[in-house]
């Protein structure tokens, strides 16, 4: 297990459940972000939902329903 | 605004921001200036402490009145050794300034934390404090000044929670800065 591993799990098994529940709402903010960054940016280099899908690793009505609203129109 | 304050008034300022993150608040108000103050005891600020208003006794009576707040981001995922400075600069080198704050998701990261009102106000004053005095700077304590001067905020409020009447320090601190100022 990597460092980054072993403390996430020491963390989420924190005994006070504020701090283990802040830190996963915080990576999931971070999640969203990235994500969100990369999505745009797959759009604007004339990406298709197929591939972006593809690589997230979900479906391809999953990644349109979320940001096809928002870069849809786009190549 | 801040071109007259001196070295010791922007150091309060800047610790008053960490005392803000660290009881994870999100805005400076006029209890994270005090906060400030206390906690690096500088100058004529030194004499909250004689007043039994440490920064101890100070955070005691924060978290009293108002708990604490979120913890920020940023030190969450430390906890989970993310590094999230280290994140931000890797992305702003591929998506420019700003680029993780501009998404939906990504508001939460934004690092600034913003003065309220009543703490602009005090900045304002202990301005006016320093000009009053023929000072041609503002030093921590002005700021103290402009902080008792509001009379209102949570600020004031700690301080006659802990029996140190503002009044009472107002002129403490004068008479420190020397016969002519009171």
């Amino acid at each position: 297990m990597t460092t980054e591993a072993s403390e996430l799990a020491e963390a989420t098994a924190s005994k006070d459940p504020r701090a283990g529940l802040t830190a996963v709402a915080a990576l999931r903010s971070l999640l969203e972000s990235l994500e969100e960054l990369q999505v745009e940016n797959a759009r604007a280099q004339g990406w298709t939902w197929k591939e972006i899908a593809g690589c997230l690793n979900v479906s391809k009505q999953a990644v349109h329903k979320k940001y096809g609203r928002r870069w849809g129109r786009r190549g | 605004m801040f071109e007259r304050f001196g070295d010791d008034a922007r150091q309060a300022l800047v610790r008053a921001q960490e005392e803000a993150g660290a009881l994870g608040h999100d805005y400076i108000g006029t209890e994270h200036l005090l906060l400030g103050l206390a906690a690096l005891e500088i100058g004529d600020a030194g004499v909250l402490s004689s007043f039994g208003a440490t920064r101890e006794a100070l955070v005691g009576q924060t978290l009293a009145e108002i708990g604490p707040g979120r913890p920020p981001d940023a030190a969450a995922l430390a906890s989970i050794g993310i590094d999230l400075e280290e994140v931000r600069r890797r992305v702003e080198d591929v998506f420019g300034p700003g680029a993780l704050e501009r998404t939906r998701a990504g508001r939460v990261f934004c690092a600034e934390r913003r003065f309220t009102p009543r703490s602009k106000k005090a900045l304002e004053l202990a301005t006016k404090e320093a000009r009053r005095l023929g000072h041609g700077y503002v030093g921590a304590e002005h700021l103290l000044l402009g902080v008792l001067a509001l009379r209102e905020g949570l600020a004031v409020k700690l301080l006659e929670n802990l029996g140190a009447s503002p009044d009472r320090i107002r002129e403490a601190v004068l008479e420190r800065l020397g016969p002519r100022a009171a």
